[in-house]
């Protein structure tokens, strides 16, 4: 007899004794599928026929009958029954507990924080929660209660596509209440039609360029359809098929190169060991770039688009190098498997969109950036401007400069130190920007390069006997630089070319000369600016930290002065340095460049010298006490030791001696 | 005896890709020569009439290539992209692009961006 057909009786104790021994069977019958089932796939099948079952049950159950101990076993159970893979399933699962606890009367509610795990299960157990606030799903009318809530989803996708920068995970979670709800609501059509629609949807929201306005308009319109419950005719189709013969032979064989490519990314992923990160190799990434416009010539537009959006949630990996996620991999191990011209038949809109949805919801966050604008020194014509750069921005401003770097250097500009000069200014300007920049966007190579390339400008600017002029080193120094940035904007992986970055470091070593050593010039004010670059590059070496050292001199400075200058200048450089170093945590956080630029300003005046070093991209001044004991290490005839601030550009040091 | 066709060629190491771009490139009135992209002989013979350089392939830079073709031949080069960023026009062009033509484009658009560079 089956317990449907009874009465609600509820104070049988036969009865209730049978209904208890069901519960308590259930629970064991649960608890050893899952300890036989590892992985938990294909288990949806007994989540439905639990779900049924525990409804039944419910209206079986008196109060207070010492059955909430088996509740609470199965509660224990839900967190490894829940399967986002098999929405519908999971959602009447935990209806069915929802009834059964509110039979029981438990003053506890069921804890669904515990269940958070993922996205997916986040909006199952939302959705769960919604479903239940309407009403009991035995006594509800599926469609009545789906229509409201579908029309609500759309509302929100559409506040989600209105968005410059829309989460995938938000719109697969969304789709995924769609979907859940359509198979809730008893309407065949409008779930095949779901299928192909949800991956246009989320294309259309993520991918707008690759769709005119009028397919986002009938895509929208669709929806906007489907969510006011007019059919929508599209019944699931099977893949159109492709009579291209030679363009099929031709794909195929490129696809056999692929399998073999992913076999062996494969096998290097399952040799090593499980808690090594996996990271998306170049090859990998490449055949995915492809892979959509292949498909989408073999008629295959669902799986198209599909890889499509694969290709993007990869790049998001390889633009971050993150590694990939355990359950990423799986759903790239499923889908791989059907990358033959023979399983395509087979692929229906259900699947890919079954896939699609998974990607979305597994789709990565890129890394949390601490700043939104990123402030750029002396990045204008001229190099003494200041700018500040939206983050997002960044890529886009830097393919639209270097102008110069990319495109007019030439050998004849390093020919002697004269020629030289009249093109070093325009140079290093585009130097520092770039260097702010592959900072700003942590592509360390370039900046790094760029560091000593600057170096080697300063250096060379400076103090140069013509036969020591480095043209050579220049030379190759800026065409080295072109080929990395040229593999940086085509996202392979740029390798710096050790021997001339060492070439360069040991021409660097060998012009700098020891402190002990006093600088020749005859004018002793360049002969002490020699001296203040010497002992910079000394520091900066010794601390194994580029840095950018540059001096402004309106006039001859009183040579009497110059001595007590040197020292005070000395002490404070050190200070700065120091303290840059410090700093450089924060200054990483800022996405600002390792290497500190500083700016010496001498000025004469009336009553000495004025100076004013300037700390660029550096915003926070000394607290007193620094600045007290900072002034003690000053010569006595320092006057007036300020630090001021200034938003983007930096801070300085004046003093007058 | 019709007049030889002009000759394009292509720099593209995906044999399916490579195999529609010249179906494209033949419509348009096009011989077509496909090149593999990490084994350029410089200058090209015979001289081309268009060059088309796919973004990235298996051992080669599109961009890197554009530099040494831009100094070999003043014909059109077009760049094709897919990887769907605005960036690629920008350095395209500084790499020595006439044009970048970005992924998914119809045959109109490929004319028409080859056209335009012909007459100028």
């Amino acid at each position: 007899m089956s317990m449907a057909m009874l009465a609600p009786v509820a104070a049988e104790p036969a009865l209730i004794h049978s209904v208890a021994t069901s519960l308590q069977q259930l629970v064991v019958g649960l608890e050893r599928v899952l300890k036989v089932r590892k992985p938990r796939a294909g288990a949806a099948a007994e989540l439905a026929r639990v779900g049924s079952t525990l409804q039944q049950l419910q209206q079986w159950l008196p109060q207070g009958h010492g059955l909430q101990l088996q509740l609470v076993k199965l509660h224990k159970l839900l967190p490894a029954l829940l399967q986002p893979q098999a929405p519908a399933a999971t959602v009447r699962l935990l209806a069915a507990v929802y009834e059964l606890q509110r039979s029981l009367q438990l003053v506890e509610p069921v804890d669904l924080a515990g269940y958070k795990s993922s996205a997916a299960v986040t909006a199952l157990v939302s959705l769960t929660q919604l479903w239940h606030w309407q009403q009991s799903v035995a006594n509800t009318k599926a469609d009545a209660l789906v229509q409201p809530l579908l029309s609500s989803l759309l509302q929100q996708l559409v506040a989600v596509a209105r968005k410059s920068a829309p989460a995938a995970t938000e719109i697969g979670k969304l789709l995924l209440q769609m979907q859940t709800l359509l198979e809730f609501g008893d309407n065949a059509e409008q779930q095949s039609a779901f299928g192909e629609l949800a991956q246009a949807l989320s294309l259309a929201i993520m991918q707008p360029y690759l769709f005119n306005d009028d397919e986002r308009i009938v895509c929208w319109r669709s929806l906007w359809r489907m969510s006011q419950r007019q059919h929508e005719p599209a019944a699931e189709q099977p893949a159109p098929v492709c009579h291209d013969l030679e363009l099929l032979q031709v794909m195929q064989l490129e696809l056999g190169r692929y399998r073999w490519q992913w076999q062996m990314f494969l096998q290097q992923v399952d040799a090593r060991p499980a808690a090594e990160p996996v990271f998306l190799t170049y090859p990998l990434m490449l055949l995915h770039y492809r892979l959509p416009w292949m498909l989408a010539a073999a008629q295959q537009r669902g799986f198209a688009q599909l890889c499509q959006l694969w290709y993007q949630c990869l790049m998001v990996h390889w633009q971050h190098r993150l590694p990939l996620d355990k359950d990423l991999l799986l759903l790239w191990r499923e889908l791989m498997a059907v990358l033959d011209l023979s399983q395509w038949f087979a692929l229906s809109p259900t699947q890919t969109s079954r896939w699609h949805l998974q990607m979305l919801l597994l789709w990565p966050s890129p890394p949390t950036q601490p700043v939104e604008q990123v402030a750029f020194h002396g990045v204008r014509e001229g190099g003494d401007e200041d700018e500040a750069i939206p983050l997002a921005g960044i890529p886009e401003r830097m393919s639209r400069s270097f102008g110069i770097l990319t495109e007019q250097v030439k050998r004849e500009w390093f020919a002697d130190a004269g020629v030289y000069a009249l093109h070093a200014k325009a140079l290093t300007t585009e130097l520092h920007l770039l260097e702010q920049g592959a900072a700003a966007i942590k592509l360390p190579v370039i900046e790094n390069f760029c560091s000593l390339l600057l170096a080697l400008h300063q250096k060379a600017r400076n103090v140069m006997p013509p036969q020591q002029f480095p043209a050579e080193l220049l030379l190759r120094g800026h065409q080295h630089l072109r080929d990395l940035l040229d593999e940086v904007s085509a996202w392979q992986q740029s390798v710096p070319d050790m021997q001339l970055m060492n070439a360069i470091k040991q021409w660097l070593l060998a012009s700098a000369r020891p402190l002990s050593q006093a600088a020749t010039a005859a004018d002793p004010t360049t002969a002490m600016l020699e001296r203040l670059h010497d002992f910079v590059a000394l520091l900066a070496s010794f601390v194994e930290q580029p840095l950018h050292f540059s001096v402004e001199l309106t006039k001859a400075l009183p040579a009497s002065q110059l001595s007590l200058c040197e020292a005070a200048l000395i002490a404070l450089l050190r200070f700065m340095v120091l303290e840059q170093i410090n700093n450089m945590p924060l200054r990483r956080q800022a996405l600002k460049p390792l290497a500190a630029t500083l700016v010496l300003k001498l000025e004469a005046v009336e009553d000495g010298i004025a100076v004013e070093i300037t700390e660029a991209g550096v915003e926070t001044a000394p607290d007193a006490q620094t600045l007290k004991r900072l002034r003690h290490k000053l010569p006595d005839t320092v006057q007036r030791l300020y630090c001021s601030t200034q938003p983007r550009r930096g801070r300085s040091f004046r003093f007058i001696i | 005896m019709s007049e030889p066709r002009p000759l394009a060629v292509i720099f593209e190491d995906s044999a399916t890709l490579a195999l529609l771009m010249t179906r494209a490139l033949h419509e348009l009135g096009f011989a077509v020569q496909v090149c593999d992209p990490a084994a350029v002989n410089l200058p090209l013979q015979p001289e081309p009439a268009l060059i088309c350089v796919e973004l990235l392939s298996s051992n080669s830079n599109g961009f890197k290539l554009l530099r040494q073709l831009a100094l070999h031949h003043g014909c059109p080069r077009v760049l094709v992209s897919a990887s769907g960023r605005s960036t690629d026009q920008h350095w395209g062009r500084r790499a020595g692009a006439t044009a970048v033509l970005m992924r998914p484009f119809t045959l109109k658009q490929l004319q028409g961006c080859v056209m335009k560079e012909q007459m100028l």
